[in-house]
């Protein structure tokens, strides 16, 4: 019996030559991440053990991007924690603010993760390094304060499912509508604890920037991981970054599946997720005309460089609608900078919108734009469940960067295409 | 984001349970139950077959159950040596810092 990409990965970092799903294995990590929330408990719980090293100070990831810059005094002092742990134990990838970013586009823009790698990260968004043929799951903060110690994770092999989007995406649809209507199919529950693998000659067109979008959403599945087996995209994304050697790793013809998906991506619009699950998808033209207050494109899903540039084309020259708030957030410094370069934060900033630092904030409902009662924002970020961004009593719609930027300028729900013909 | 919860396998182990048995676990509740020290196992043909009062016996290494009372026997997916070690030492970090001491 062949093995999947995940098998494959999660065998070789646990010294075994195959393993099977539901097998338990004790695997080396390669790069283990915590942020301003998680790693101060697995930073104490690490102290407690009185070990006076970590594993490997290149291989321990701490990303202070929550609530950053510190909101209060509460996070500052939780950014405290993880500034004397770095500076004690010289780790060599610790953002400060002025550095940091998001810790998601972070990690692969800094070549900090790569194709073969074996991540584990103290936060549930952690699968989106998959992207890259990575395979990468959320773990909590106790299993973070062992691979402190350890460089080790223990591991049960997931079961795969196999997603092949046929065909070529149309228009304005994107990697986030992909995965939004992959969920909306399986439900949030559809993927539990599973690898989702996706492939198809839709995925291979894919800009890297589209599949973090999707291995990101794995998650919202209840998927263990995603993953892309690596190709010539990814191979011109690490270019550069990604110093250590790369391992491809593919599945083999006959591995084994639980279940296969079979989508047309010629056939899936633009889509929106409606409250207060990522389930509740809908195509974008049967739900355009919802009035919305507040507008936010960025985060860990969509608040990448061609995430900028997409709502750009659609602000160039425009003005967001008078009762919208416009919140763009770029998800790092280095893609700050480069559309500061391009003159897309001119285009935002004309177009009325603000500009926020990379920050996890407004995603969470943690600080740069939280939603008051009966409020309705739609967002490109990857959660919408009651009271995420705010209030219990707010509303999160779910979609793509296009379809955000395309109803910031008409104040409602508006498929990209009533602005654009594409 | 988010913390996971780890109330529930403290429970378990604040009544004393020496280990549970089931269809299934939320991952969460199981990870958090073996960093614990908790030793639990998906085996769903035990969790159908036990009844109240049978005396079990587990044995980690070969993955299995062994009902004394009914005399039966039941296969599970057999943990690795370290994860045997993770439950002896009593929870994640304890095996960490005896298994660091040696180094």
């Amino acid at each position: 019996m062949g093995m999947t990409i995940t098998e494959k990965i999660i065998a070789d970092h646990s010294g075994l030559k195959e393993v099977h799903p539901g097998q338990f294995v004790y695997a080396n990590v390669d790069i283990c991440l915590g942020n301003d929330i998680t790693a101060p408990i697995a930073i104490e719980e690490f102290e407690k053990t009185g070990i006076s090293k970590v594993f490997d100070p290149e291989k321990v990831v701490l990303v202070p991007d929550h609530f950053t810059p510190n909101k209060d005094i509460k996070s500052a002092q939780q950014s405290k924690i993880l500034r004397i742990f770095a500076e004690k134990h010289h780790l060599k990838h610790y953002f400060e603010i002025g550095r940091v970013g998001i810790e998601h586009a972070l990690l692969p823009e800094q070549g900090i993760v790569g194709p073969g790698d074996l991540v584990i990260g103290a936060d549930s968004h952690t699968c989106t390094y998959g992207a890259l043929g990575a395979f990468s799951t959320g773990v909590g903060s106790t299993d973070l304060a062992a691979c402190f110690a350890t460089g080790k994770v223990w591991l049960k092999v997931p079961e795969s499912i196999k997603f092949v989007f046929h065909g070529k995406v149309k228009n304005w649809t994107s990697g986030k509508d992909l995965i939004l209507y992959t969920i909306g199919k399986i439900g949030v529950d559809g993927a539990l604890y599973k690898a989702m693998e996706f492939t198809g000659s839709a995925i291979s067109q894919l800009p890297m920037d589209d599949r973090f979008a999707m291995c990101n959403m794995a998650i919202e599945a209840g998927a263990k991981s995603g993953i892309i087996a690596p190709d010539k995209n990814t191979e011109e994304y690490i270019k550069g970054r990604f110093k250590r050697k790369p391992v491809r790793y593919y599945s083999d013809p006959g591995c084994n599946y639980v279940s296969t998906y079979e989508f047309h991506a010629d056939e899936i619009s633009p889509q929106v997720a409606l409250p207060s699950l990522p389930e509740n998808t809908k195509p974008v033209e049967e739900v355009s005309g919802i009035k919305i207050d507040q507008v936010v494109i960025g985060s860990c899903t969509n608040g990448r460089i061609s995430d900028l540039r997409i709502a750009a084309r659609f602000l160039k020259g425009k003005k967001a609608h008078p009762s919208i708030r416009l919140i763009i957030f770029p998800a790092t410094q280095e893609i700050y900078k480069q559309a500061l370069q391009e003159g897309l934060i001119e285009t935002f900033i004309d177009a009325e919108a603000v500009v926020s630092t990379p920050t996890c904030g407004p995603c969470l409902g943690g600080h740069m734009g939280i939603l008051a009662e009966g409020e309705r924002a739609l967002s490109t970020t990857n959660r919408n469940f009651v009271g995420r961004m705010g209030h219990p009593k707010s509303e999160i719609y779910l979609c793509s960067p296009a379809v955000a930027a395309a109803s910031a300028i008409t104040g409602k729900i508006t498929s990209p295409d009533e602005i654009i013909r594409n | 984001m988010w913390l996971f919860p780890r109330a529930c396998p403290h429970c378990h182990q604040a009544a004393q349970i020496s280990c549970v048995i089931a269809k299934s676990f939320a991952r969460i509740f199981f990870r958090n139950a073996i960093n614990i020290g908790l030793p639990i196992f998906e085996c769903p043909e035990a969790a159908e077959h036990i009844r109240e009062g049978d005396e079990i016996e587990v044995n980690l290494t070969a993955g299995e159950i062994l009902n004394h009372t009914s005399k039966k026997r039941f296969k599970f997916e057999p943990f690795p040596q370290e994860m045997q070690e993770i439950i002896q030492a009593g929870g994640l970090m304890n095996f960490v810092k005896k298994r660091m001491a040696v180094v």
